[in-house]
């Protein structure tokens, strides 16, 4: 079945609080509790989430930025108000869409029904009806699978009080306090025990959700012996104006359950992505992770696995693509804290047109942690001389009997490779597009077709200079 | 009635540093068969590269002339497109490009267009069924983890499918055992009959010429070409060495 | 020469997640008297061997980055230096020991400079020793020009008391052509703060590390290795062979770092590391930062026990798993220690491993 993730229209009205006067005012104050109580009561929140909220934008203000990493520079935080309260910007005209996001999406043939919804100017789609079956089908299994606002209020309220925000909490980092004071919409998912679901199942946007999908929240539980495969994010650019994306995935994967989550992330060429994603696994369980990035103008990304109970596992394969403008950070953490655990770090980059990709990772195993495995490889492309890569892996293992295991190694696309393609009458942009696909078959052949063949137009597409 | 397919005057090329080529010329007519011989840094590989245009080489002075058109500054993909091949000696590896999906694009691009899916399925088919090749292959990383014999077959793999006008062979039989030399010649005569097809064949050993009839044979010594003759000097060479033909 | 200091050392190319408290470390109070006693042989010819005294120094050594950094340099501002010098074309079978001796209760720094002109050759060994129950503060800063054509080959063997704090600091740079080659071992010292930095700034320079250390009882060390590519066609090699044990603790950092325009470089850097017993704390961050297209760059790192085939087969020749671990970490730090061409200074290493393992 053939399914999209696409961002529909924000519904403004919420963050139209203030009248003309009074939001000059506002602009120059920054993010007020005002304002998140407002938000608040606008979603209806149960008492215990206004507090959060409150809490969460108190813990923000106390907080610096990170002093290191990309900088962010270009993303005025003070003044955070205005991303958070639409104004008429954000809900922009097609006309207002850049030449080049429009051309893309041409390049890559996304039907014209979607391009409005993908650029946000809030054509639309009828995603709702393709979620509404699925959602049908899984309900037979007794799948939760909802948008995680209105599940707050439901017979499942009280589990995601108890699961919301304590993988990931606000005290983790600035954009996780942020994230905790204007977080809106995104998905929940419950699989109960035994459960496997047979279908992958995708980020739930409804129509009207607020905030454009920059700060959705995706809560995913898995009982026991459960499994289930989720897609986040598709190949077609993101667009807004509002470039911010500070999300917050959690995943609890219970005993012996295997959860499978995947990534295309092609945000647009001037978004801040700073996304915060976190999987605890219990014994037996499995995570996977599955990542490929390409856009935003800056990108923090480091899908962080916690590997709480016996035998638990995870399994990493990143691509991370940075071209022209663009600085991605990103890369995996885990956590072995239970015996007998392993993790597997498998991720690929490439750096080109001026560039700048990081491979940054940390494998710490717990003293507690007894004979568990951990393997990290890494590898990347430099496609010219201007651009940059660096690897920065740690690693922190205190008992005297895991194996860990670490490679790395940067090189460039060797010549005689693209003369031998050429021999056979494959053009010299041709050949390097099928090197650097070749490359970045370790995340294609771990997602569905659609999403793989997405995935090297999108190569294809970057390679030719077409994008951005 | 010149069928020439290729013509080769005072060709002369070099690495960044050293000239390896110094003035090399050939004659080759459509479906002949050329056998290229020397001692080992002749420049025989050299003069395959140089001809299919790999960048590694500069060339100083000289032609090279291809169905009478004048490809001596053409990119590799150009001279392929025009019906030029060469089979590596060291065939590259290229991880997570499967031997299908290649063949499928340099295919599209010697016929210049899109080429269905079943139809190039039993093209490939037939042509790996005669060299022998186990079908689970073409969905193989190209050339990865290949055994040097399978290797060079799939490099004659690619020129039954590809279908050039000139073929050139560095040391094809290299590091093959007797099965699968006898399949390699099996797929290069099958490429000669179906395509009337020219060979230029560079070789140390002749067992690969045991069974295809030879026109013409040159002698490479020291970056040009010492002495032609035909299928005789093969028998020869293989008696007296290269040394006879050491007067320089 | 007195000095008190708070310090930053060992500084990591790039910044990562504080959390790791892998980005530097810092030190609280050092203080260092004088210089110590230090005891030199030379042989060979081509050799020569000086004494700078304090604030006479060539601003060429201002010039050349240190693995600590700048703190280091600081520190040891004012003290006077061991100067090891051959000239132009010469030196070929030379070799100098520096026995470099830290008196009980005694915080010293010592410099040593090593120059090789043009197309010359120089070894130097620098032995580092102390009574084994005695305490202090044990400063070293070894620094290294490596003219156009020089080869330039260091063996630096550190084997202190438990009681010592130790602050190894090296800094080279080559130019043209020249080869650092450099044996490392780190035997000693309660606590280790070890750095070094090599510049291959000149085209076709190359370095080669072997650094083994040996971590027992409660023993910290903390390394900061970087090479810095700035020439073309450079090349280096760096090889790490460690063995922890009981409590030991130890922090590596190795830096690989391809700037702008060194095209054609070639960088490497393997670890292997040997844990026995339950209470160690490994720590690792191998870095490669690129900014240059024409390069090739990689890493490993091998961190883990004896393998169990190898256990059960010394076993089968009736060796105890407790002689067998004895044996192989012995084994890798001979492996290095084998590379140090002077017999004397091996048989020294010899008697102290010994030493260090009886308990």
């Amino acid at each position: 079945m053939k399914e999209k993730t696409y961002v529909s229209d924000i519904d403004r009205s919420i963050y139209d609080i203030r009248n003309e006067e009074k939001d000059v005012y506002q602009v120059k104050e920054g993010l007020t509790p005002a304002i998140v109580e407002q938000i608040s009561k606008e979603k209806k929140d149960p008492a215990w989430m206004e507090e959060f909220r409150l809490e969460a934008l108190q813990i923000y203000n106390s907080m610096k930025v990170p002093d290191w990493g990309p900088s962010i520079e270009g993303l005025d935080i003070d003044h955070i108000v205005t991303y958070v309260k639409p104004n008429t910007k954000m809900s922009a005209d097609w006309s207002e869409v850049p030449q080049d996001i429009k051309e893309t999406f041409e390049r890559l043939g996304i039907p014209q029904a979607e391009r409005k919804s993908l650029a946000g100017v809030g054509a639309q789609y009828d995603s709702e009806l393709v979620y509404h079956n699925v959602k049908e089908e899984v309900a037979a299994q007794g799948v939760i699978y909802t948008d995680l606002e209105s599940a707050m209020h439901g017979e499942y309220a009280d589990m995601i009080r108890r699961h919301f925000m304590k993988l990931v909490t606000p005290h983790d980092h600035k954009f996780a306090a942020l994230h905790g004071a204007v977080w809106s919409g995104g998905s929940f998912v419950y699989v109960p025990a035994g459960v496997k679901v047979s279908i992958p199942l995708q980020s739930y946007f409804r129509l009207n959700a607020k905030g454009a999908g920059q700060f959705e929240h995706t809560l995913i539980i898995l009982e026991e012996n459960s499994s289930l495969h989720f897609i986040e994010g598709c190949s077609a650019p993101k667009y807004n104006v509002a470039n911010l994306h500070a999300g917050c995935v959690e995943l609890f994967v219970g005993k012996n359950a295997k959860l499978r989550y995947s990534t295309i992330e092609n945000w647009s060429k001037n978004m801040y992505n700073l996304n915060t994603k976190r999987a605890q696994v219990e014994e037996g369980g499995t995570i996977e992770w599955v990542s490929g990035s390409f856009g935003s103008h800056v990108s923090c990304l480091y899908p962080m696995s916690i590997l709480k109970g016996r035998g638990a596992r995870m399994e990493f394969t990143g691509i991370t693509f940075a071209g022209k403008g663009q600085n991605l950070d990103t890369g995996a953490k885990v956590v072995h804290s239970a015996p007998e655990t392993s993790s597997y770090i498998n991720t690929k980059s490439i750096s080109k047109d001026g560039g700048a990709s990081t491979f940054r990772s940390s494998v710490v195993i717990t003293k507690e942690a007894e004979h568990s495995k951990a393997s990290v490889s890494c590898q990347s492309l430099m496609l010219d001389a201007i651009s940059r890569s660096d690897t920065i892996p740690a690693m922190d293992i205190r008992n005297g009997n895991s194996d860990v295991g670490h490679e790395a190694k940067i090189g460039r696309i060797s010549d005689k490779a693209v003369f031998y393609l050429m021999s056979r009458g494959i053009s010299e942009a041709d050949a390097r597009a099928m090197i650097v696909s070749g490359f970045a078959e370790n995340v294609s052949k771990e997602l569905p077709l659609e999403y793989a063949v997405e995935m090297n137009n999108l190569i294809r597409l970057e390679m030719k200079g077409s994008i951005g | 009635m010149t069928q020439q397919i290729l013509k080769v005057s005072k060709l002369t090329a070099q690495t960044e540093e050293t000239e390896i080529l110094h003035g090399v010329d050939l004659e080759i007519g459509k479906g002949e068969t050329h056998v290229l011989m020397g001692p080992n840094g002749a420049g025989k590989s050299t003069l395959g590269y140089v001809l299919m245009g790999n960048p590694e080489y500069h060339i100083t002075a000289g032609t090279i002339y291809f169905k009478g058109k004048d490809l001596t500054s053409e990119t590799a993909d150009q001279r392929a497109k025009a019906g030029m091949f060469l089979s590596f000696q060291e065939p590259l590896e290229v991880p997570g490009l499967s031997l299908e999906s290649f063949l499928r694009s340099a295919l599209e691009q010697r016929r210049g267009g899109h080429i269905r899916y079943l139809d190039f399925q039993k093209e490939l088919k037939a042509a790996m069924e005669i060299l022998q090749m186990d079908a689970s292959y073409a969905k193989r990383s190209l050339n990865v983890g290949f055994s040097g014999g399978e290797k060079k077959k799939a490099e004659i793999l690619q020129l039954l499918m590809l279908k050039p006008d000139l073929a050139i062979l560095d040391e094809t039989d290299s590091g093959l055992d007797v099965d699968a030399v006898r399949l390699v010649s099996q797929g290069i005569k099958t490429y000669q009959k179906n395509q009337a097809g020219a060979l230029l064949i560079i070789t140390h050993s002749t067992r690969i010429l045991e069974s295809l009839p030879v026109d013409q044979t040159h002698v490479m010594i020291d970056g040009k070409i010492a002495v032609t003759g035909d299928g005789t000097l093969v028998e020869r060479i293989n008696e007296s060495g290269y040394e006879q033909f050491s007067a320089e | 020469m007195s000095l008190m200091k708070n310090m930053t050392v060992n500084r990591l190319p790039a910044r990562t997640w504080n959390w790791l408290k892998m980005n530097e470390s810092y030190l609280t109070d050092i203080q260092t008297g004088n210089r110590g006693t230090c005891d030199v042989q030379l042989s060979g010819s081509g050799i020569i061997y000086s004494e700078i005294s304090e604030k006479k120094d060539d601003p060429i050594w201002e010039q050349i980055e240190t693995g600590m950094g700048p703190d280091m340099k600081e520190l040891g501002s004012d003290a006077g230096s061991d100067l090891i010098h051959t000239e132009t074309g010469k030196g070929k079978d030379s070799f100098a020991v520096l026995r470099v001796f830290s008196e009980k209760d005694q915080n010293t720094f010592r410099k040593i400079h090593i120059y090789a002109e043009k197309g010359s050759t120089l070894q130097v060994a620098v032995v580092c020793t102390s009574p084994e129950d005695g305490q202090g503060l044990a400063a070293l800063q070894t620094m290294i020009q490596a003219e156009e054509g020089a080869r330039v080959k260091l063996y630096l063997v550190q084997m202190l008391g438990e009681g010592y704090t130790c602050l190894s600091d090296i800094g080279g740079n080559c130019e043209k052509g020249a080869l650092i080659e450099l044996v490392r071992l780190e035997l000693g010292a309660g606590k280790l703060y070890a750095g070094m930095q090599m510049n291959l700034t000149g085209d076709k320079s190359e370095l080669d590390v072997q650094l083994g250390y040996l971590a027992l009882r409660e023993q910290n060390l903390d390394m900061n290795y970087v090479v810095r590519h700035t020439g073309k066609k450079t090349a280096s090699h760096m090889n790490i062979t460690g063995v922890l044990r009981d409590h030991a603790e130890k922090l590596f950092r190795g830096s690989i770092d391809f700037r702008q325009g060194c095209a054609g470089a070639k960088g490497e850097e393997k670890e292997d590391v040997l844990l026995l017993g339950d209470n160690t704390v490994n720590r690792t961050i191998p870095l490669i930062l690129c900014q240059e297209e024409d390069v090739e760059g990689n890493h490993g790192a091998t961190i883990g026990r004896l393998d169990e085939h190898m256990l059960f087969y010394l076993g089968s020749r009736g060796i105890t798993k407790e002689e067998a671990e004895r044996l192989i970490a012995r084994a890798r730090i001979d492996a290095v220690a084998d590379q140090i061409p002077d017999q004397n200074i091996r048989k020294e290493i010899g008697e102290f491993l010994e030493r260090r393992n009886q308990y």
